[in-house]
């Protein structure tokens, strides 16, 4: 057998035979191994024969300004797996969206277009109903003639295919593709495949969320070789399990560097073969045997063979054998197994002979050398500038923890086996108690081995919110909630949930809170279930606390409630007084119900009383309060409270902990507000002086506390100061989380302000400009938060006269701060800056307008304010000039004064005032 | 109407070529664009004009199409090549390198089995079998490269093979054992129905027309519909659909040959298939991968 050509075979893969030469072409191929290996390679390489052709005869085009749906078109941008995907702007809610428009059932046209249609239109609405944070949100769906389309989240950010171009360690890729599995355990849970899953498909959002979009329906979507299971390949019915497949292969390409099936090998064959070492990891720490195992598993030939869902798998992928042993473990088979199960079957026998020797070796597989030095190197190998810190800091009150956890430990043995004084009970009830916060122990430092960013960054602070031990020692306590069912069967799943539920503890402790609250929703649901209120109130305390640190507050505020009804039910008090504490909180402070936050507060005290005391939650109670005092502006109140608090804590938890820190905070904005500008400044540079001790000088939480005090000093008028804080912070944030992070953006505009007080008018206008492009970056261009930055930018070309940049600037701003989730009276600042750009202009008369509006909208405002006093002042020029009211514009003029009075002497517009004042005395006649 | 270069042409084109294009008007004026996008693309490569245009004449395939493609700069610097201009023997080898490299490692050669591949085309480029270097064969459709590519994984691939003989295939083995890993109660019918299962599959594979067989294999290869569309000038849904038929029918004839081998009922049949679809991938692939070597 003759091969054809090397010539005919590059042009067959570049799609350039005709006729009967493709004909012939063909029947030769069709025996011919090699020459169609030939053409599958030169055809895969894009660059060698060009793109593929571009979507003709099965979607329209649409032009932009055209209209789909209440969208209107603004861009391509590009060809999805389903159809055309636009740029979109919905006009309704004022934001820009993805707007994908699908094609006809398949791009087939001879099928039945109505009963496509519909099919499709049913798929894309169950799609839409998959509402998870690790999945794309699909707005609406909807027809347009006979075309389907949908409206969809735009995500700013990179694939997951190319945020793996950049080296991960494989614990980053396993948690990114932890998360993306969520969204796909999300979506087979509202019945939706996703076909093609892959990590093309995948989104990393600016905000580094891992989004899953681009499901296919109804079977439009073939698959991408490579990634489909056999079942694909057979023709055989998709499921959930499909998508575990094609979820392993990605995931296995990206530890390992190479597809789990040799590619020579044209297409997945049979299982992988296992004894095969995988070549060259990206990382040189490889991935562990266990998450090979589960992969393995995961791509398993037959679906059955395969995890029953995602969710067994991910559970997998994050298990270690240490946290597995716990849940098989009945807890009503005694404590002693239970230990044994941590310690190691060796020790059973140990156990038995002398039950309180070697207390300190209970914990030995959790805290020993080795496991130290593996997450030191780990942090270390984060290569982030605090990380070596961040972890000396962790280790020392991890290493206190344990040294307490034992102590308690041989204490509660001695007590019941050497000394006699207590029940075998109660013995069983707090080593218990000591067998949890263990295993909390354990998980932690699970986490602290395979660190990511999040994880170094918020150590410190996960180990110091480890559950206090004390709580283990206060019998009363203990034997007070609900008894746990004496049933073997639920006895045990209580266990597992408890298990599952101390791994979202974990998670919410390291920042991880989305991770945190889809582990807290089954067990919510299944304590439920099992009418273990105790339980289910730990269960609803943690859902509310990882939804409050998403954001998601009226959802926290419901679990939060749940979570404090429950534990009075299950008669555990402490847990109802933090369940409360949280939820004062949130409803106080956040979301502004001060009547309702003070309720809660009451009931904070009410548990506190009944347990007769308990300093953490105290100081939790007295920081909630001293925020209430602070917006209803009792400062003095709120200052005494921030101080009891920061002692109280000081005496139980020690310097250094990161509540302390943020009261102190709080405390010196305060004492600013109370012009004790000296203690405030104290204040702030004790807290940052601690947080640089603990975390080390390159923290993030270094940076917040170098903003404060940036804050305080600006408001002082000791801008030099100010402005070196201000770059400090920038450059740590920057260090840590690269020039786009948002805070980057902030601490530049603090920067901007500070130049622009020091007459620097030239570097305030650049850091300015770097600062609205940093946070149009982070935010993306229609954020309000951009405009806050636009106002510094603003007054900067005010400054330099440069009217029209100042009257865009805020133009744009105001624009942005119209929008429906910003508060209104945000828009006094840019709209008192325009009234002062037409008073540069000198259009009195027109400057009336909006600033009007502005002292309108300022007056609202309050607290501390220099917009205010500015509006006030150019209303009062405004009025005099355009031969107004002259009497209130000097009575404007003397409130500004005052208000600017209250302001320190270093700062500008005081003087100015007075002599303004000196030159336009108020008309005789014209006093009342 | 005709110019010198439409003459160097016509002098070179296929005899039933040859009408066709003496009628095009523009024809000297195509080929002028041809020739100053050549010199644009190698300024410093000195072809005559009329010997370029008589290298394309004697590869042009029909009448119609001499639009300014890439692919007519790299025909010049084939022909620059051929006369042993320095310059573009040294990109020609450049370029080559590259695609032996890329292959060889694509089919995940040893570093040694490497050096020979890429020895070997620039050897079957620059030299040739029989005098004839192999860049003569080059016809200008399309980028060099995408050509060059094709030469370096068919020696890749032969080198590969005669490389392997030479070890027991483990491959072929995990294939095999598909059938053993399977639940043991299914053992004795697959076992007893295997080798009919085998005949008919192939049976059906017969019946399948080769731009069906061709499409599933490349497809099962890992080559992505868009880039078979790419192949047959088609949009991927059509691809998508080839393939979905062509699936449909080979399990289709499959199981209505099982069916008259074995005479069994419909029903019989199916809970057959049932148990044996499982395999009827892994013998798609042995077969389509491995028919015809």
């Amino acid at each position: 057998m003759t091969c054809p050509s090397a010539d005919t075979l590059a042009r067959f893969a570049q799609g350039l035979l005709r006729g009967g030469e493709l004909d012939d072409f063909e029947v030769h191929l069709a025996d011919c191994a090699t020459c169609l290996r030939v053409v599958g390679e030169v055809a895969g390489q894009e660059e060698l024969v060009g793109a593929p052709p571009a979507v003709t005869d099965d979607v329209t085009i649409v032009r932009r300004g055209a209209s789909v749906g209440r969208y209107i078109v603004l861009d391509l941008l590009g060809w999805g797996g389903m159809g055309v995907v636009y740029t979109g702007y919905d006009p309704l809610l004022d934001r820009k969206v993805a707007l994908k428009l699908l094609r006809p059932a398949s791009g087939e046209p001879d099928a039945s277009p109505d009963h496509g249609t519909a099919r499709l239109l049913g798929e894309a609405k169950a799609l839409a109903r998959v509402s998870h944070p690790n999945v794309v949100a699909i707005y609406d769906v909807g027809t347009v003639g006979e075309q389907i389309f949908m409206a969809f989240e735009r995500v700013e950010g990179d694939s997951l295919a190319g945020w793996l171009k950049t080296p991960r360690s494989w614990q980053q890729i396993r948690d990114a593709f932890v998360e993306a599995g969520r969204g796909l355990a999300a979506a087979h849970a509202a019945g939706v495949v996703h076909h093609d899953f892959k990590p093309d498909n995948v989104l990393v959002g600016l905000d580094r969320r891992i989004r899953v979009t681009d499901f296919g329906l109804a079977g439009a979507v073939l698959g991408t070789p490579g990634y489909m299971p056999p079942e694909v390949l057979a023709g055989e019915r998709v499921d959930a399990g499909s998508d575990q497949f094609s979820f392993c292969v990605a995931l296995y390409e990206s530890l390992y560097a190479e597809k789990p099936f040799p590619s020579a090998d044209l297409a997945p064959r049979g299982s992988p073969s296992v004894d095969r070492a995988p070549a060259a990891p990206r990382d040189a720490r490889a991935p562990p045997a266990r998450v090979r195992r589960a992969l393995l598993r995961g791509l398993q030939r037959r679906p059955e063979d395969r995890f029953p869902d995602m969710n067994g798998l991910l559970e997998a992928l994050q298990t270690d054998p240490l946290r597995r042993a716990i849940p098989f473990v009945a807890a009503g088979l005694g404590v002693s197994l239970v230990v044994a199960a941590l310690a190691g079957a060796q020790h059973v026998a140990g156990a038995q002979a002398h039950p309180c020797q070697d207390a300190g070796a209970r914990l030995s597989p959790i805290w020993n050398d080795a496991r130290r030095a593996a997450a030191r190197h780990a942090f270390e190998a984060t290569g982030l500038p605090y990380a070596a810190e961040a972890w000396r800091t962790s280790e020392q009150i991890l290493s206190g923890y344990a040294s307490s956890w034992t102590a308690m430990r041989t204490e509660a043995c001695e007590a019941t086996h050497v000394r006699g004084e207590q029940s075998a009970e109660a013995l069983d009830l707090r080593m218990a108690c000591l067998d949890r916060h263990a295993r909390d122990f354990g998980l932690l430092m699970e986490m602290l081995e395979s660190p990511d960013a999040k994880v170094v960054e918020n150590a410190v602070r996960a180990a110091q919110r480890l559950p206090p031990l004390a709580g283990c020692a206060d019998l009363d306590a203990l034997k007070r909630p609900q008894r746990e069912p004496k049933d073997e069967a639920k006895s045990r799943r209580i266990e597992e949930s408890r298990a599952v539920l101390a791994r979202a503890r974990a998670l919410l402790a390291v920042g991880k809170a989305d991770a945190s609250r889809e582990l807290a929703i089954p067990v919510v649901a299944a304590a439920h279930d099992l009418a273990f209120r105790p339980l289910e109130a730990e269960a609803l305390f943690v859902l509310g606390s990882a939804q409050s640190e998403a954001g998601e507050y009226a959802t926290a505020t419901r679990s939060l409630h749940d979570a404090a009804l429950a534990a009075e039910i299950g008669r555990d008090l402490p847990l109802e007084a933090r369940a409360y504490a949280e939820l004062a909180m949130v409803v106080g402070p956040i979301q502004r119900e001060f009547d309702q936050g003070e309720l809660f507060c009451a009931h904070v005290r009410a548990c506190l009383e009944q347990i007769g005391g308990d300093d953490e939650i105290e100081a939790e109670l007295m920081d909630v309060e001293a925020q209430l005092a602070y917006l209803a502006g009792h400062l003095d109140e709120s200052l005494a409270l921030s101080t009891q608090a920061i002692d109280l804590l000081e005496r139980t938890a020690g310097s250094g902990d990161r509540r302390v820190e943020a009261l102190r905070s709080q405390a010196g904005y305060v004492l600013a507000d109370l012009d004790r500008f000296p203690e405030a400044v104290q204040m702030e540079d004790t807290a940052l002086r601690e947080r640089r001790r603990t975390l080390g000088a390159a923290h993030p939480d270094v940076a917040a506390s170098l903003t404060n005090l940036a804050l305080v000093h600006d408001r002082m008028g000791n801008d030099d100061a100010a402005l070196a804080e201000f770059l400090q912070a920038r450059d740590i944030w920057t260090a840590a989380f690269g020039p786009g992070y948002p805070n980057v953006g902030f601490a530049e505009q603090g920067a901007a302000q500070a130049l622009m007080q020091m007459g620097r008018l030239d570097e305030a206008r650049s850091a300015g400009d770097s600062a609205v492009e940093t946070l149009t970056k982070g935010y993306g261009a229609e954020h309000p938060r951009v405009a806050s930055a636009l106002c510094t930018r603003g007054r900067i070309a005010l400054e330099r006269g440069a009217l029209d940049e100042a009257q865009t600037d805020y133009e744009r701003a105001v624009a942005l701060l119209q929008a429906p989730s910003s508060n209104p009276m945000r828009q006094g600042a840019p709209m008192a800056g325009l009234g002062m750009v037409l008073l540069a202009r000198r259009r009195p008369r027109e400057a009336l307008v909006p600033l009007e509006r502005a002292v309108q909208l300022l007056e609202q405002l309050e607290g501390y304010s220099t917009d205010r006093a500015e509006a006030h002042f150019a209303l009062a020029i405004a009025l005099w000039d355009s031969a107004g009211d002259r009497r209130r514009s000097v009575s404007l003029a003397k409130r500004a004064l005052g208000e600017v009075r209250q302001l320190p002497a270093q700062i500008q517009p005081r003087r100015g005032i007075e002599s303004w004042l000196a030159a336009h005395p108020v008309p005789i006649g014209e006093h009342p | 109407m005709s110019g010198p270069l439409s003459q160097a042409l016509l002098g070179a084109v296929r005899a039933d070529l040859a009408p066709a294009l003496e009628t095009r008007p523009d024809l000297e004026q195509r080929l002028q664009s041809i020739v100053t996008a050549a010199h644009e693309a190698w300024p410093t490569l000195d072809v005559k004009d009329p010997d370029f245009v008589a290298h394309l004449g004697g590869r042009i395939r029909d009448a119609e199409s001499l639009e300014v493609t890439p692919g007519y700069a790299d025909l010049y610097l084939s022909l620059a090549c051929m006369q042993g201009l320095a310059a573009a023997v040294a990109e020609v080898q450049i370029r080559a390198h590259a695609q032996g490299t890329r292959a060889a490692r694509r089919l995940r050669l040893t570093e040694d089995e490497a050096q020979d591949v890429t020895q070997q085309v620039l050897a079957a480029v620059l030299v040739g079998e029989d005098g004839t270097p192999g860049i003569a064969g080059y016809a200008g459709q399309g980028p060099l490269d995408a050509w060059l590519a094709a030469i370096a994984f068919r020696i890749g691939l032969r080198r590969r093979s005669s490389a392997r003989r030479e070890t027991p295939d483990g491959t072929a083995d995990a294939t095999a054992n598909g059938w053993e890993q399977a639940d043991p109660e299914l053992d004795f019918i697959k076992k007893r129905y295997r080798e009919h299962f085998d005949a008919a599959f192939r049976q059906a594979l017969r019946g399948l027309s080769p731009r069906d067989k061709n499409v599933l294999r490349l497809y099962l290869g890992g080559l992505n519909i868009e880039r078979i569309g790419v192949c047959y000038g088609v949009h991927r849904a059509t691809v998508a659909r080839w393939i979905g038929d062509a699936r449909e029918r080979l399990l289709g004839e499959t199981r209505a040959s099982l069916a008259s081998t074995l005479q069994l009922q419909a029903s019989e049949v199916d809970s057959l298939v049932g148990l044996l679809k499982s395999q009827v991938e892994v013998s798609l692939l042995k077969y389509l991968v491995t028919s015809g070597t």
